[in-house]
């Protein structure tokens, strides 16, 4: 089997070629204009002959009516570079012939490419479901259109192999576009547009602090959740693992119910732990301030003000004293939060940001700046049942690779958690992946062994920030003030706690610290999926919390093992090409499907496997094939 | 004092009704932007908080089910409450919405599926070229913003039926959909719950609302329409009653609506807001003091920017209401004033709804000042 480091013989050469790896980078939407015509993705393939090293990199332009590269172009270069060169015996080729071998694996990819997408590729072919030799021609035309980056970057590869482009003086090469440049040059001259990137393998895991990145088993087939798929898929997992019968209306919304048909409804990570009103205390920054500051628990001085009131607003930071932090008062995932503003004319600069966003209607607040790590702690009922560190995005040097490059690493690496599934740390505004031209971060150097190089400036993880599980090593008094604040507010059982702290293994009393914000609706999948460190069962937590509140029967034990549902499927559905996308679909997560009826108005499936996978199958149920319009998914539980 | 109730803007007429209740019965409310109210009792030591009328005990994510219709009616016809025929469509179905009135029949009323509370809707839509007018002007209403403060509930609730593009201009999401249901002819009634069970229902006839004794099957109904939403406990419930003899859940609100021609009944509304008010009062295991119509209530404002032109402000609205106020005390640097009135509880409550209308304030916390009793000074 020829993996990604094996080694290639090169009858044209006598050296021998290495496939390193390869590298899909998607950039971020553009305007459509005649004049500059700009990338919308580029695929990269990196290799070794003998000693020399060689990145081919080719550009698609091809561009979707939304200005990015159409998805199933994306998908289709994922699928061909992850399995490139793919499963090849080399041996049995019987060949020496690297151009020869070359595009035999080629094929391989692409044919994968093709089968890994060919709903989406007849369907956007306009094509049948034939089997005809016409048909099957027609599609692999197509399918070698999307994938036209791809083979000419091969094409690059095979001409640089053969000595028709190889420069005999330099160790490392890099062509774009077939014109050779520097690969340093090249990221230069894309690294502000990237969107997304991916390599295929991943390269060494990064690590923070002595700890590496956790790899999640489940990745591969949370990822078919897609986007925001994890919050949906973890309560209906609990449901069914507890014996409850689970009815999903979209797929954000979950009815659990139990046998005495009492239920516990659940949106996106919002359940009924919570009271709505505490919600809107916690949206509002300045009550949320006040009532913690009457319970004497920590938090810093500052108030709000209205956007006409920017003198009032100076005035007041020189009566607190710099650096303060400016804020909108009813912000949301650290959007235009400036933190550690120093001077006069910095906080000026930061009203006048706000009064150009959305936010530029809104009350904002001027605080003092408190010195400390940024903390999450997740209060569920009266205990702490998660806690982390978000760290500032940065990576780690290693002596060989750029920042732009390790940077790009991380990135991939962050995009196989499953709670940055579709996430990309590049794609919001103020993200310190995709905005770093603020600060003086030098993307081409290489930063040393062990040089830790902080470039974000939010501690969010929804703009780069990097999540460390402490929850073994926080102080009881941090713990013991996140449940205080918690209760504070009226009707707040579920709570995401974010405080500012100088060391959390340490007593709260004896250092710097502040609550600065309470999260009615904090995300779940933060905690269950940390990038570093233990991963933590907060929904477990909410959902049994919520099945004692509320009188909902559930068995002591939970069900981790074996189950069988049934599942009825009710809405406008074509029911010819549900029921074979649903198959697809249990073949790709490892599911016994049987679909029951088709002939009568709803659709009956039975599923049976591991109650994990049972549960995103039945989560994606309620999405289906862009044939149908599921409007809701009853499973109930068989065996 | 009728004409002075009118001066309360509609969206904050049901929580103007709990302020004022919490106040009758001297309760001691610290009152934040966007009128959430935190409520103690005289030891402080038991709370309940409301934001506009919607109580502690209403859930989280109940509310996306309560105001997701589509979301509501599969609740209700899971749990056997009677809701009209309808059915939900994209903006982008040209054909489908025809093809689905003509099949349940002219009249049919056009609603956003969601939207800010109650949600926007076209009624008597009687062939499909009122149809098509109908949805097209559903497709361009969009949820209203707060002007005067934040809108904090409209935040908590999520109104995700309008985008802001890229310029600032606010458009219909295009993941919005809208809902055509059967319109009802027959008898309209207006019922309100509170933990549970009815309290009072008002029934309308020719545009006029009055309160009535409903029929059995009404009351049961609108008890039903609330409990079988789970975290639900309160709420406003519109039925109607056809003339075949069914009976029908239309809306349901998890704020206490109370009509404009009822808004100057101090009977209604009093009867709704103080069961309300005790209820969660009750809930949550809080002592409140007598009731009484009139008192001297001290004020605590803070967040204030500019204090005296502030208090100028506070002594002419005031007198507008025909009150006495005293200014207690005055901090310029923690941005603090201290007044007190004496007033009718439910012009203490006006004198707040204005004061948060024309100011910056970041909490008031307002309290009826106790009275010395006469045992105590003679005895």
């Amino acid at each position: 089997m020829l993996k990604p480091n094996d080694v290639v013989e090169d009858s044209l050469s006598g050296d021998k070629l290495n496939i390193e790896g390869c590298e899909l980078f998607v950039y971020k939407k553009q305007k459509y204009s005649k004049e500059k015509k700009l990338p919308t993705y580029s695929v990269a393939i990196n290799a070794s002959v003998g000693s020399k090293r060689v990145s081919v990199v080719r550009h698609g332009y091809i561009m979707s009516k939304v200005g990015r590269v159409p998805l199933l172009n994306k998908n289709m270069s994922e699928c061909a570079l992850e399995d490139f060169p793919g499963e090849v015996e080399l041996n049995s080729l019987n060949v020496k012939d690297v151009r020869k071998a070359l595009y035999l694996l080629r094929d391989d990819a692409c044919l994968n490419a093709v089968n890994e997408n060919s709903d989406e590729l007849k369907s956007s072919s306009e094509l049948l479901d034939n089997e005809n030799d016409v048909d099957h021609l027609l599609l692999m035309e197509r399918a070698k259109a999307r994938l036209r980056p791809f083979r000419l970057a091969i094409n690059d590869l095979i001409r640089f192999v053969s000595n028709e482009t190889r420069n005999s003086d330099s160790v490392e090469e890099c062509y774009v576009d077939g014109e050779q440049v520097s690969r340093r040059f090249f990221l230069s001259e894309v690294f502000n547009r990237i969107e997304d990137y991916t390599a295929y393998p991943l390269p060494a895991k990064p690590f923070i602090y002595g700890k590496e990145i956790v790899e999640y088993s489940d990745f591969k087939e949370l990822k078919l959740l897609k986007k925001n798929g994890t919050k949906g898929f973890l309560f209906y997992y609990y449901a069914l693992g507890y014996g409850l019968s689970a009815t999903r209306l979209s797929k954000f919304s979950l009815i659990a119910e139990d046998k005495h048909r009492n239920n516990m409804l659940y949106s996106w990570s919002t359940s009924q732990l919570s009271s709505i009103v505490s919600h809107a205390f916690c949206v509002d920054k300045e009550a949320t301030r006040q009532i913690l500051n009457e319970q004497s628990l920590p938090v810093p001085a500052g108030r709000a003000f209205e956007p006409k009131d920017i003198t009032s607003a100076l005035e007041y930071a020189e009566l607190i004293g710099y650096p303060v932090v400016c804020k909108p008062l009813n912000g949301s995932k650290g959007e235009g939060v400036v933190v550690n503003i120093k001077k006069k004319e910095e906080l000026l600069a930061a009203i006048k940001t706000l009064e150009r966003s959305v936010y530029k209607d809104s009350d904002f607040i001027v605080e003092k700046y408190i010195k400390g790590k940024d903390y999450r702690i997740v209060v569920v009922g009266n205990e702490v049942k998660g806690a982390l560190c978000r760290e500032l995005a940065s990576v780690t040097g290693d002596g060989v690779h750029s920042t732009a490059e390790l940077m790009l690493a991380k990135h991939a690496w962050r995009m196989k958690n499953p709670h940055f599934i579709e996430r990309s740390a590049f794609i919001e505004e103020d993200s310190a992946f995709g905005n770093i031209n603020d600060f003086s971060v030098d993307l081409l150097r290489v930063p040393e062994l062990n040089e830790h190089v902080v470039f974000g400036t939010s501690c969010n993880l929804s703009q780069g920030a990097d999540s460390v599980d402490v929850l073994d090593e926080l102080h009881p008094s941090i713990k013991e003030a996140a449940v205080k604040a918690t209760e504070a507010i009226p009707g707040l059982r579920y709570c995401g706690v974010d405080i500012l702290i100088e060391d959390h293994t340490k007593d709260i009393a004896s250092q710097s610290a502040a609550i600065i914000e309470l999260n009615a609706k904090a995300a779940i999948g933060n905690c269950e999926y940390p990038m570093f460190g233990k991963p933590r069962e907060v929904v477990k937590s909410i959902f049994t919390t919520v099945a004692e509140d509320f009188g909902i029967d559930i068995p002591k034990v939970f069900n981790e093992g074996h189950c069988k549902v049934v599942c009825e499927v009710k809405g406008s559905i074509d029911k010819k090409e549900y029921a074979r996308w649903a198959y697809r679909s249990a073949k790709q997560l490892g599911v016994d499907l049987k679909v029951k009826e088709l002939n009568s108005p709803k659709v009956h499936i039975e599923l049976e496997g591991s109650v994990k996978v049972v549960a995103m199958m039945a989560t994606r149920l309620v999405v289906g094939p862009r044939s149908s319009r599921p409007y809701s998914v009853k499973t109930r539980l068989i065996a | 004092m009728n004409t002075q109730i009118s001066d309360v803007r509609s969206e904050n007429f049901d929580g103007f009704n709990v302020l004022c209740q919490a106040l009758l019965f001297g309760a001691k409310v610290k009152v934040m932007p966007g009128q959430l109210f935190l409520i103690e009792g005289e030891d402080q030591k038991e709370k309940t908080a409301f934001v506009h009328s919607v109580a502690l005990s209403t859930r989280l994510s109940t509310i996306t089910f309560v105001l997701q219709k589509r979301f509501r009616r599969a609740i209700h016809q899971r749990k056997k409450v009677p809701v009209p025929v309808g059915a939900t469509f994209s903006y982008f179905a040209k054909k489908d919405p025809i093809k689905y009135a003509k099949k349940i029949g002219y009249p049919v009323v056009v609603k956003e599926v969601f939207g800010e509370n109650p949600a926007f809707a076209v009624y008597n839509v009687n062939n499909p070229e009122e149809l098509v007018e109908a949805i097209a002007k559903v497709k361009a209403h969009l949820p209203t913003t707060a002007e005067h403060e934040p809108a904090s509930y409209a935040q908590t609730i999520n109104l995700s039926s309008a985008e802001m593009d890229e310029d600032g201009t606010r458009t219909k999401s295009d993941k919005a959909r809208f809902l055509i249901e059967k319109q009802l002819q027959g008898e309209h009634y207006r019922s309100y719950v509170v933990n549970g069970k009815h309290v009072l229902t008002l029934q309308k006839e020719s545009n006029v609302k009055y309160e009535v004794e409903p029929p059995e099957k009404v009351k049961h109904i609108a008890e039903q329409a609330v409990s079988v939403i789970s975290g639900l406990a309160n709420g406003t419930v519109d039925i109607v009653s056809d003339m075949s003899g069914g009976t029908y859940v239309v809306e349901l609100s998890e704020r206490f609506i109370i009509p404009d021609a009822c808004q100057n009944r101090l009977s209604v509304c009093d009867k709704v807001f103080s069961n309300l008010l005790l209820s969660e009062v009750n809930m949550a295991g809080l002592k409140l003091r007598s009731k009484k119509t009139r008192g001297t209530y001290n004020f605590s404002f803070y967040g204030i920017t500019s204090s005296t032109d502030f208090v100028s402000s506070l002594t002419a609205t005031a007198a507008e209401l025909g009150a006495k106020l005293s200014v207690l005390s005055i901090d310029d640097v923690a941005g603090m004033v201290a007044v007190s009135l004496k007033s009718e509880a439910i012009l203490s409550a006006l004198f707040i709804e204005k004061v948060f209308y024309g100011h910056h304030i970041s909490s008031l916390t307002v309290e009826r000042k106790k009275s010395i009793k006469k045992k105590f000074l003679f005895g």
